[in-house]
């Protein structure tokens, strides 16, 4: 039943070399585009290069690492990563949860406050980020509305504690969509008969809500976590239109100095050390929320 | 017939053997040198140049791309390390110091020097007494003020500050913050700007950046002063990006900011009724320090990968001349010609507002050209904002002391690190191509081969998987 004649005539070993045939389009482009610089860019995280200064490259081990903790600028950015991580996830997970819940709730129109609600997740973050500029504006809209309500206006961008909270609120709005629509999936995918044997047994909406929906969309949260968490600590289209670590490197966060340290500095050593510090630090994130993930399924 | 097919053929042949031979010929006479030029302007200012220099010039092309101010650099910068740089590029003139110390620009001394009396800002050209660059394009600061929130306040509009004492009166007088009327306009949350406000100050003062030894001086009395001066002046100030001070001003609703002539190109459309002046920017007392302003401007450079230096710098040349400048001058508004002979033309003369810039450019200050300036660079914008933000004037010059002598430190020792292979550096441009040494070729190789064959295990394993599921 399994080996046809076909099958026994050509070798087992063979079929791989096809594969890899068939494959090579995209390992081409993997190795040259991916694996290549990922190579390069470690090695060069040991060396100290100047992109000017090319006679003077040169191996400097764990030179670069050192210096990566005695820089201020460094921690400060690490220290503003961690706040906006720390700060963004949560509330995207549950405003995304609560929209998706509602959205889900609506039975005219569904499709358009869906789709309303998703927009900003399709729009270029360059974008978003020049359009809240002026939302963020001394005259601005916000202002005018702080104004209006009595409270004291404020150069939101400017501030040193404002700058940071107004960018995270800027990226929990945009991002929000994103997240409700793979809420509306996982809700969706819930069996309705949990809920008619819920109401027959007269469990309220709380209920329902906290011994049915939550335990079945579980796997769906701890995604959500988990990539809202890896995008935290990448922030950086927000950062460089809008403050580009400004004022007084509140805003400053890893991407950015990496980006700094690279194109301002020209220093490539120490920007691949510092990208492969931030690489370190999402792997180990994803690796201990990978293990929750497991736990929880179980 | 078969005859005639072979004529046919035959004759075909000739004919094609004539082309092949025509195309042989012709191919080196035809052969134009194209330029590639990199710049930062809207192409409707860069075509037509570049048209009337090829109709003169037949046999050479420039080739125009435009970069943007954004990002420029980097592009710049990665070029110049994958050996890609364009043949000529125009450069900000405090990256200079950078390009020409670390040798990868063409020295044109011979071919551009007698041109230094009739041309501004030569200094961000120059290094160690050769010229590397042709000055482009200048520009430069002023104070602008506002006269009708001037005699709203009881100021006379006619007599602009003429002291940083007026200065702050003047601002103190018109700052009403409830009302959304603001004083003087201070600089902040943005990294590149601050530093060009903050140093006319310095310098009118007498201070510098650099003393001529090029040791770090900013932290002198001089810089202390400003300093204390510019706190003082913020009391009455909208602390907020350049764009936004702008705009307010355009509204009415600022009454002193330095800023420069891109404004003019906004006021006549969006703020006709705006009644307005503009002034030198003023030196610390009377008979005391000088009134003085941050001169920036474009360089055109030849990277050494040039391929016809000769047609390049005549390009520069042209491109350079004030009937050339004038136009992109004249609808920008952003800079001015650096071709002196420009500044006779009626554009200038009659409009005493322009005036009042081509006079504060006799006493402009260029920051220092340095390999290390955009370093230095940040060290003073940080300086200025943690000032800005309240920290102690003292802490922060010694910080900014401590700071400089760390990145010059880290210079020193990868100048002595290059130093044993001079001839390596200094025959060809140094880029990364150039570092791929045999041991680093060799890891990377190894590396993308370990890639390659963990890549066939991978799609082996997964083959078996598949094979036993189907099993």
């Amino acid at each position: 039943m399994r080996a046809t004649g076909r099958d026994a005539s050509s070798p087992s070993v063979a079929r791989p070399l096809y594969a890899l045939l068939f494959l090579s389009p995209w390992l081409m482009t993997f190795l040259v585009f991916w694996l290549y610089p990922l190579a390069f860019s470690f090695l060069l995280s040991f060396c100290d290069y100047d992109v000017f200064r090319a006679g003077a490259f040169r191996w400097t081990g764990l030179d670069n690492v050192v210096r990566l903790f005695s820089d201020d600028r460094f921690r400060q950015a690490f220290g503003n990563t961690l706040f906006f991580v720390v700060g963004t996830t949560p509330v995207t997970t549950l405003l995304a949860l609560a929209l998706a819940l509602l959205v889900e709730r609506v039975r005219n129109l569904q499709n358009l406050f869906r789709s309303a609600f998703f927009l900003p997740s399709i729009i270029s973050m360059v974008v978003i980020a020049t359009i809240f500029k002026s939302f963020y504006a001394p005259d601005g809209f916000l202002n005018a509305v702080m104004a209006f309500a009595g409270f004291q206006k404020h150069a939101w961008l400017v501030e040193t504690a404002w700058a940071m909270p107004a960018i995270m609120a800027m990226d929990v709005w945009s991002s929000i969509g994103y997240y409700m629509v793979l809420f509306l999936a996982a809700l969706k995918s819930v069996p309705a008969h949990l809920y008619e044997a819920a109401e027959v047994d007269g469990a309220g909406e709380w209920a329902q809500f906290r011994h049915i929906t939550l335990p079945q969309i579980r796997g769906m949260i701890l995604f959500v976590i988990v990539i809202n968490i890896i995008r935290g600590w990448q922030v950086f289209p927000e950062i460089f239109t809008l403050t580009r670590g400004g004022p007084l490197g509140t805003t400053d966060t890893l991407v950015h100095r990496v980006y700094e340290a690279a194109f301002r500095y020209h220093e490539m050593g120490y920007a691949s050390a510092m990208a492969w510090v931030l690489f370190a630090v999402i792997m180990a994130m994803s690796l201990v929320q990978m293990r929750l993930l497991r736990e929880k399924h179980r | 017939m078969l005859r005639e097919v072979l004529r046919v053929a035959g004759s075909a042949g000739r004919l094609m053997a004539v082309m092949v031979m025509l195309a042989i010929f012709c191919a080196p006479a035809a052969a134009e040198t194209e330029l590639v030029f990199w710049n930062f302007w809207d192409q409707k200012f860069i075509a037509p140049v570049i048209a009337r220099f090829e109709a003169e010039h037949p046999g050479v092309k420039i080739r125009s791309e435009q970069l943007n101010w954004g990002n420029g650099l980097d592009k710049i910068v990665v070029a110049l390390a994958n050996g890609k740089a364009p043949d000529i590029c125009e450069l900000g003139s405090t990256w200079t110091g950078k390009f020409m110390s670390e040798g990868v620009l063409i020295d044109i001394t011979e071919r551009v020097s007698d041109l230094r009396p009739r041309y501004h800002l030569w200094e961000p050209a120059t290094w160690e007494g050769r010229i590397y660059g042709m000055p482009w394009l200048v520009g430069t600061r002023v104070l602008f003020y506002n006269r009708a929130l001037f005699k709203a306040a009881g100021l006379d509009p006619d007599i602009p500050p003429r002291t940083w004492d007026e200065l702050l009166i003047a601002a103190k007088a018109i700052h009403q913050p409830d009302k959304g009327i603001y004083g003087f306009g201070v600089n902040a949350g943005e990294g590149h700007i601050l530093y060009k406000k903050f140093l006319p100050f310095v310098w009118g003062n007498g201070g510098s950046i650099l003393d001529g030894q090029g040791n770090f001086c900013f932290d002198s009395p001089a810089t202390r002063e400003a300093l204390e001066f510019y706190r003082r002046l913020m009391a009455f100030g909208l602390k907020e990006k350049q764009d936004i001070l702008d705009d307010a001003f355009k509204k009415g609703r600022l009454g002193l900011e330095i800023s420069g002539s891109w404004n003019f190109a906004k006021y006549p459309k969006e703020a006709p009724d705006l009644d307005f002046g503009t002034a030198l920017i003023p030196p610390p007392g009377e008979g005391r320090g000088r009134s003085c302003s941050f001169l920036g401007g474009q360089i055109l450079v030849l990277f050494k990968n040039c391929r016809d230096t000769q047609a390049a710098t005549e390009f520069l040349r042209f491109l350079t001349k004030a009937e050339n400048t004038l136009p992109i001058t004249k609808e920008a508004l952003v800079s001015f010609p650096t071709d002196k002979a420009a500044y006779d033309d009626d554009f200038f003369r009659k409009n005493p507002k322009l005036g009042v810039f081509v006079k504060q450019m006799e006493t402009g200050v260029h920051p220092p050209v340095h390999p290390l300036w955009i370093e230095l660079e940040s060290i003073i914008n940080d300086a200025v904002e943690k000032v800005l933000y309240g920290s102690p004037v003292d802490e922060v010059l010694g910080a900014a002391a401590t700071a400089y002598e760390r990145v010059r430190l880290q210079f020193d020792d990868r100048r002595k690190a290059s130093a044993p292979v001079p001839s390596s550096a200094g025959s060809s441009i140094p880029v990364a191509g150039t570092i791929a040494l045999p041991v680093w070729a060799m890891v990377l190789l190894v590396l993308i081969a370990a890639g390659t064959v963990a890549n066939a295990i991978l799609l082996i394993f997964i083959y078996g998987e598949v094979k036993k599921n189907a099993a």
